[in-house]
């Protein structure tokens, strides 16, 4: 542009502003004069306007307002009601993720459930009572052909696409069939009733060692007598022993197994001291009125031998000469003719196996109690040599 | 019943000559009638500039909801600055600060806090209803198609425009705003503003050739 014509700038600005008002024509008409702000917007903002110069201005006919108030809080309240619905969406997007995540786990937990992944709601193990399997089979095969059944509807229900209910109906179907069959199955053996007091009493049996416990096929006398021989406590606890073996031989085989093994835990239990030192007591009792006994029969038995030979024996013998002439004398298969022989071959027997000096010490024990005897004559030898 | 008649008759008599003359007043009488209680005026000013405020907004923007709330937001401010204007621009006319520098003034500075508080750019892209051609009724089919193809590429190429050119483009070509009005509103020079008008339409040019 040249600076030195002031006309042809002018010209050229002119041209070109021209040119631009063309442009600007064309856009105008392009654009058209079409795109308004929607009616109802209309409508608010003079309603709006009417409100904000008098409140006793109406409305305009045909008018829809929104404003529950009539003032500028009213159409603030719209504009923030639209700009909210905008910024609503990240929420409900969120809350619908949020559903459908929790949906998709109730559901994965429910499909662990019917495939046997997870624990089945179910378990017929569970209520069987340990130990009593045997006895009570016909109250459990019911349970247990309910779990194979329900097992079985369960794979076929999970094998079927989007069937979660219908498995658990069919598992719920089962366990009630299951509990039909229980209260319609025949009723087993009802155990004997147990007596406390046995039971107290085989439970409360613990000086009766398990080695020594009476075998099962053994009477009941016997039984008796051998745990009478140990020794019992008390004469109630042997017959509540005696009770308890015999109801338990009488009772089912569980049942009875059940008493012989609290019989054998029961007898491994350690024993009471204070028992021990009252059968030891009796125990020496006993022992020392039996050898007080002995000791009466052999003091009559050497009078006796005396009264029937007072010309071998003083009337003052010793105690002790009586027993050991007690030791050599004749019994009645010896030969009267010659009383002694058995003593005689006795030393021989002794003397002859070499034992010479056990065959002197019996002979001159010999010859102390008969010293009137004659002895033969090796065994007088013997006695010289001595 | 004479009475009533007669009231009736003056006051649609009164209305019939006052409404030429509504239509006819500059914009700062009708805002001086609105700030009165005359609401008859605001009316009047209303439909005046709500169609180029309205486009001026939505392809300022880029969006037609966006725009929606930006157009009542400006016109709450009008509304409620009614008296302000008043006492302040009683002589509006005189010192060069009419109504539509003033109205497009108030979109400006939304539509820049807009802008700001998403710290993003203006769109590059307008949505189907800032792109959507004004049906006439008259027009032919044939010649409907090619006004119809060649708004679509003027309306992209506006998109694509810089901010700062795009809002000059719509501030001259919508607010009929001159090249002092638009400086004074965006705060820059008028050479300044000039330039970026050039280089805008020359775009604009092109994708009408």
């Amino acid at each position: 542009m040249d600076t030195r014509d002031p006309k042809a700038n002018a010209s050229k600005a002119a041209d070109e502003l021209g040119r631009h008002q063309r442009v600007l024509d064309a856009y105008l008409a392009h654009s058209g004069s079409d795109p308004m702000p929607p009616p109802a917007l209309d409508a608010k903002l003079l309603a709006l306007a009417a409100r904000a110069v008098n409140s006793t201005n109406t409305v305009p006919a045909g008018v829809e307002t929104n404003f529950a108030s009539g003032d500028a809080n009213g159409f603030r309240s719209i504009k923030t009601n639209a700009r909210a619905r905008r910024r609503r969406w990240p929420f409900a997007l969120a809350a619908s993720v949020a559903t459908i995540g929790f949906v998709a786990i109730l559901a994965r937990t429910n499909f662990q459930d019917t495939e046997g992944y997870g624990e089945p709601i179910y378990q017929a193990s569970k209520y069987e009572v340990p130990g009593a399997a045997a006895d009570q089979a016909p109250a459990t095969a019911p349970l247990q052909e309910a779990t194979l059944d329900s097992s079985r509807e369960q794979s076929a229900a999970a094998s079927m696409p989007g069937s979660a209910d219908k498995a658990k109906m069919s598992q719920k179907r089962t366990i009630e069939q299951a509990i039909g069959r229980i209260s319609a199955a025949p009723e087993s053996p009802a155990p004997e009733p147990v007596d406390p007091e046995t039971t107290d009493a085989a439970v409360a049996r613990p000086i009766v060692p398990a080695a020594a416990s009476a075998p099962a096929s053994m009477p009941a006398e016997e039984s008796d007598l051998a745990v009478s021989k140990l020794g019992t406590p008390s004469a109630d606890l042997q017959a509540a022993d005696t009770r308890s073996r015999r109801s338990s031989m009488d009772a089912a085989p569980a049942v009875n197994l059940a008493a012989e093994n609290a019989v054998v835990e029961t007898a491994e239990a350690p024993v009471p001291m204070s028992k021990t030192i009252e059968q030891l007591a009796a125990a020496e009792e006993e022992k020392a009125a039996s050898t007080a006994s002995n000791k009466v029969q052999a003091s009559q038995a050497p009078q006796a031998t005396m009264r029937s030979e007072p010309a071998q024996s003083g009337a003052s013998a010793p105690l002790d000469d009586a027993t050991k002439k007690d030791e050599f004398a004749p019994d009645a298969q010896s030969d009267a003719a010659n009383p002694h022989a058995k003593t005689y071959t006795a030393i021989r027997v002794l003397r002859d196996s070499g034992e010479v000096m056990k065959a002197g010490a019996m002979l001159a024990r010999f010859q102390k109690a008969y010293p009137q005897v004659q002895l033969p004559e090796d065994l007088a030898a013997l006695a010289k040599a001595n | 019943m004479s009475l009533l008649a007669t009231t009736l008759h003056l006051y649609l008599s009164a209305a019939a000559v006052l409404a030429p003359v509504l239509t006819a007043a500059s914009d700062e009488s009708l805002m001086q009638a609105y700030s009165a209680g005359d609401t008859r005026a605001f009316e009047v000013l209303y439909t005046r500039h709500r169609g180029p405020f309205w486009r001026y907004l939505t392809r300022l923007i880029g969006s037609s909801a966006e725009g929606e709330e930006l157009f009542q937001d400006a016109w709450q401010r009008v509304i409620v600055a009614r008296e302000s204007y008043v006492s302040a621009g009683a002589n509006a006319e005189a010192t060069g600060s009419p109504f539509r520098a003033w109205l497009f003034r108030i979109g400006h500075n939304l539509a820049m806090d807009r802008l700001r508080h998403k710290n993003i750019a203006p769109e590059s892209s307008m949505d189907d209803n800032v792109l959507q051609f004004p049906a006439h009724s008259d027009a032919e089919p044939e010649h409907m198609s090619i006004s119809a193809e060649a708004h679509q590429r003027l309306m992209q190429s506006l998109a694509e425009l810089p901010a700062e050119q795009r809002e000059v483009v719509l501030l001259r070509a919508e607010g009929e705003l001159s090249l002092e009005e638009i400086g004074v509103l965006t705060g820059h020079g008028r050479e300044t503003v000039k330039s970026r008008l050039r280089y805008a339409l020359a775009k604009l040019k092109q994708s009408l050739a």
